[in-house]
């Protein structure tokens, strides 16, 4: 919604706001509170949910290496940044121009999706356990694209060597 | 507001903000309701503070009116309501610098091609004064800082 | 099958909106295509101050004291180039020809562009202009602030740059002289513009040490080279 409100001002000369939308604003402003709770929690908690995971990941997937579930790791932490932002400036697109767009072709190349599938889940277990219902229901939206995206990707077709 | 949050946006890539980064946006909250209120009641006056401050300005001086034998009364009625509408919005929003960046530095340079700084500085100072007489002064406070800023960015020669 | 033109979303909902200076009202990012387009339909790409340093110094580096002459060839090409960029988007944007309309508005409207592009502010002085000169200032010269305070003028792309425009738009051969510049110590910019004459007497006045004030006195007093 956000890219809503900066359009604010491009009709300004020519008429006042519809009642509609300054309905969307006040929306907005009314919800701001309950998502500065949700942005500073997650924030605050950020260390905890990520070393919680880490340990429990680590314990589930013995044969990969540190490497891998290093970078993993620090891909779904600024993923939930990205989600932490978006909630907050109530903007979806977000999440998509400033993350999916760079991460994507990334998690591409390292084929990550298996390691990914199992962080999501306990990541999402992690985040159900540390924050309340009202707080979740603001990042769900955009954690849930996010996962999805990156859970969706085709992987790179092997190169094929003919003789 | 608006511009606050965009740049926030921008320099907070990859990371955290921090409380005092967030600050704006509890105070924004806070200034929320008045901000409305003075928005609808720009809305409701807006014809008629225009034409008051006309009224008042023709008493004071007239010829910021005519040059060279044109009549500019309805120029400066259409350009001076196109300046209280960006007003509005940026009070609404909280945000002097779209309101600077996307109307009043152009809106200099023009009215700097027409000599039109007398004018202008005397519009906004007497905005100022029916603005403070129709409102209340909550609401004029929010809206006056703004037209001070008009004043200076259209009315001072350089 | 339909094909869209590229076109700035707020120019399509507002085609006459004459304040369209803002940075996202301006230019139009396309990051699908990876370009930048402005409301004129003009490419944009956005550099660094490493770019302009690397231009500087490289240029320096290839032709040495030449440097100053090339900047300023590049700017009249420039300048000429743009007046009828200038003329195209101007005469369709105001529907009304370049030559009737209020020149100062009208040169307003041809900065605006720079200005949104980061090439800096200006304050044009048309005082002089019977007596065949005028004077520009610049606040922010993008070159100026880049390279810092150097003792020396640097500003040949803007001086150039003028030239070639004016020159066009007076449909008389002008030329321009930087005499005073951020590079050395000022606040900003001052630029000079007339026949070659005036620019030499300048450069003359520059050469013995005399500052911007000095030069625009001595101009207005009707001083000349012999």
């Amino acid at each position: 919604m956000h890219p809503q409100i900066a359009a604010v001002f491009d009709e300004a000369e020519n008429r006042y706001l519809k009642p509609e939308e300054l309905k969307l604003i006040s929306q907005y402003v009314a919800s701001m509170p309950e998502r500065l709770d949700a942005y500073r929690s997650l924030r605050d908690r950020e260390l905890e949910i990520v070393q919680a995971v880490a340990d429990q990941l680590e314990a589930a997937s013995p044969q990969e290496s540190e490497e891998t579930l290093e970078r993993c790791l620090k891909n779904a932490l600024l993923m939930l940044r990205y989600c932490a932002l978006s909630l907050l400036v109530n903007d979806e697109s977000l999440v998509e121009r400033r993350f999916l767009a760079w991460v994507s072709p990334l998690a591409k190349v390292y084929d990550t999706k298996a390691i990914d599938a199992k962080l999501y889940r306990l990541l999402n277990q992690q985040l159900s356990k540390m924050l309340t219902a009202k707080q979740l229901s603001y990042l769900s939206p955009s954690l849930s694209l996010a996962q999805e995206a990156l859970l969706s990707q085709s992987s790179t077709p092997q190169m094929v060597v003919s003789h | 507001m608006l511009s606050q949050l965009e740049r926030l946006t921008r320099e907070i890539d990859g990371r955290y903000a921090s409380d005092a980064e967030l600050t704006f946006a509890i105070d924004y909250v806070r200034s929320f309701n008045l901000r409305v209120q003075t928005y609808q009641r720009l809305q409701e006056l807006e014809t008629t503070l225009v034409q008051q401050t006309y009224t008042k300005m023709r008493s004071i001086d007239p010829s910021v009116f005519s040059h060279g034998g044109d009549d500019l009364s309805a120029k400066w009625k259409r350009d001076t309501l196109r300046v209280m509408r960006y007003v509005a919005v940026a009070v609404l929003m909280d945000d002097t610098e779209t309101f600077r960046e996307r109307l009043l530095l152009w809106f200099q340079t023009i009215m700097r091609a027409f000599g039109a700084q007398r004018s202008c500085n005397l519009t906004y100072q007497v905005l100022q004064e029916v603005v403070k007489q129709s409102l209340t002064a909550p609401q004029a406070n929010l809206v006056c800082p703004l037209l001070e800023l008009s004043r200076r960015t259209l009315g001072t020669l350089t | 099958m339909v094909i869209a033109t590229a076109q700035n979303s707020v120019k399509r909902k507002h085609p006459k909106k004459h304040n369209h200076y803002g940075f996202r009202d301006f230019f139009q990012f396309d990051p699908d295509k990876g370009t930048i387009l402005d409301w004129n339909q003009g490419q944009n790409i956005l550099t660094t101050e490493d770019f302009i340093i690397g231009l500087v110094e490289g240029l320096q580096e290839e032709v040495g004291d030449a440097s100053a002459a090339t900047m300023y060839t590049i700017g009249c090409e420039w300048g000429l180039k743009d007046a009828f960029f200038f003329e195209n988007w101007f005469e369709k944007e105001f529907e009304r020809s370049m030559r009737q309309t209020n020149l100062l508005f009208l040169l307003e409207t041809w900065w605006w562009p720079f200005t949104a592009q980061g090439w800096g502010r200006w304050e044009i002085d048309m005082g002089d202009r019977k007596q065949g000169f005028m004077f520009i200032n610049i606040f922010d010269s993008a070159v100026a602030r880049t390279l810092g305070d150097v003792g020396k003028p640097v500003c040949y792309l803007y001086a150039g740059l003028f030239a070639g425009f004016f020159t066009e738009l007076v449909k008389k051969q002008l030329s321009c002289i930087e005499i005073q510049c951020y590079s050395m110590g000022e606040t900003y910019c001052k630029f000079l513009i007339g026949g070659q004459d005036r620019i030499d007497a300048a450069a003359f006045w520059m050469n013995e040490g005399a500052t911007a004030r000095d030069i625009e006195k001595r101009l207005r007093s009707g001083e000349i080279l012999r």
